[in-house]
């Protein structure tokens, strides 16, 4: 039986339009996606400026980019940034130009002293991809950190064009959010990327992390 | 493919097309059961597409992809097939006339012939065990259904279509 039912199956021709058929699926979710600021936008946000702990190469090194204001030396960087490209930091530099286009002069400035705490943090402790683990830096660093992260959420959200997360929480599920984003990245530091080949216990708290960061991205999609 | 299907997960649409374009043929087989001509196939297989990359990031077991990529076909086979019940079919002899029906669906027609004599849920059973070699349990798990009654459904079906098989072979020979 099995064998028949085999053979009639694959008796069934494949048009050869199949191929462009699941690749407009495809297209069309993805642009449904990218007109839905999410969490993977998002994301995308602040790995980009995890990642782009740069590398300005020589052909590069003349131009004025903004990106340059915050990043510092070449050289620096690429002793602590294995991973960082010169794409991920044209990206970056792109990105920050637009956002001095949405935030004006005055606030672009906050955003940047804001931005430069930040990254201070992810050049001292930062893996090969820039990523840190939060708990294992100096407490008075950590909390400088978090502070940061916090200042720094209403911009990147305002970046992509939807509300606030400090908004649209109470004070303490606020706190609990950006925990729950240096814990989601702590967890990358010390157990990979790959969720399946985390330990069970990091895995469920990795877990528990992005569901809070995703439980705040409906709550930001329905404002 | 762990590493593409979270590199999907994070959206990257380039991972997730070479997922889906090694199930695809599969996925449009099992589609074709259900609706039985190429058009509505490729449909489901395009809706499935985009279904399955909006929502892969709720996949949580990776190593269940194609069961749930299965999942999803059936249910765009079968929202297909609940539209078309609103649509006023044409004739057979009508479209023979215009010359659509005869070279599109000759090679199945066995096929398609002997699947109509089994119920949607028959003809599901069927595909998943002995086309995609699933097991009761992964049947019962994709179906949401008890195990004894993926059994018995696969019986029915099989004598059904034991049945058909000889009476296709009197008329055959």
């Amino acid at each position: 039986m099995d064998r028949e039912m085999k053979r009639m199956l694959a008796d069934i021709e494949i048009p050869s339009e199949l191929r462009e058929r699941s690749r407009k699926g495809v297209k069309r979710a993805k642009q449904e996606m990218r007109r839905e600021p999410g969490f993977i936008r998002r994301r995308l946000m602040t790995v980009g400026i995890a990642a782009a702990l740069l590398i300005p190469t020589g052909a590069f090194a003349y131009q004025s980019l903004l990106a340059d204001e915050l990043y510092g030396s070449f050289d620096e960087m690429k002793v602590h940034i294995v991973s960082a490209t010169l794409e991920k930091y044209l990206l970056l530099d792109a990105k920050l130009n637009q956002a001095k286009g949405v935030l004006g002069e005055a606030e672009y400035k906050e955003f940047e002293r804001g931005l430069s705490a930040f990254t201070d943090t992810r050049i001292a402790y930062g893996n090969t991809n820039g990523n840190v683990d939060y708990e294992a830096i100096p407490k008075a660093e950590r909390a400088e950190v978090k502070q940061a992260l916090a200042d720094l959420q209403p911009y990147f959200d305002q970046l992509n064009d939807q509300p606030a997360a400090r908004d649209v929480l109470t004070a303490d599920e606020y706190d609990a959010y950006i925990e729950a984003l240096m814990r989601e990245e702590s967890i990358r530091v010390r157990a990979g990327e790959y969720v399946e080949d985390m330990p069970d216990e990091l895995r469920q708290s990795y877990e528990e992390a992005i569901a809070i960061i995703r439980e705040v991205d409906r709550k930001q999609q329905q404002n | 493919m762990k590493r593409l299907i979270q590199k999907a997960q994070r959206g990257n649409d380039q991972a997730f097309l070479k997922i889906f374009q090694h199930y695809e043929a599969d996925l449009y087989r099992m589609a074709y059961v259900y609706v039985k001509n190429p058009d509505d196939a490729l449909d489901v297989v395009q809706e499935v597409a985009y279904q399955a990359f909006k929502k892969i990031g709720t996949l949580r077991e990776p190593q269940f992809l194609k069961t749930w990529l299965m999942k999803i076909t059936i249910n765009c086979a079968l929202d297909v097939m609940k539209k078309r019940q609103n649509v006023i079919q044409l004739k057979p002899e009508f479209e023979e006339s215009i010359g659509i029906a005869e070279t599109d669906y000759a090679i199945t027609m066995t096929l398609a012939d002997m699947m109509d004599s089994l119920h949607e849920d028959e003809r599901s059973v069927v595909v998943l065990k002995y086309y995609q070699d699933y097991t009761f349990q992964q049947i019962s798990d994709l179906l949401e259904w008890p195990i004894g009654t993926v059994k018995t459904t696969l019986y029915r079906a099989v004598d059904k279509l034991r049945r058909e098989w000889k009476e296709a072979d009197c008329y055959g020979s």
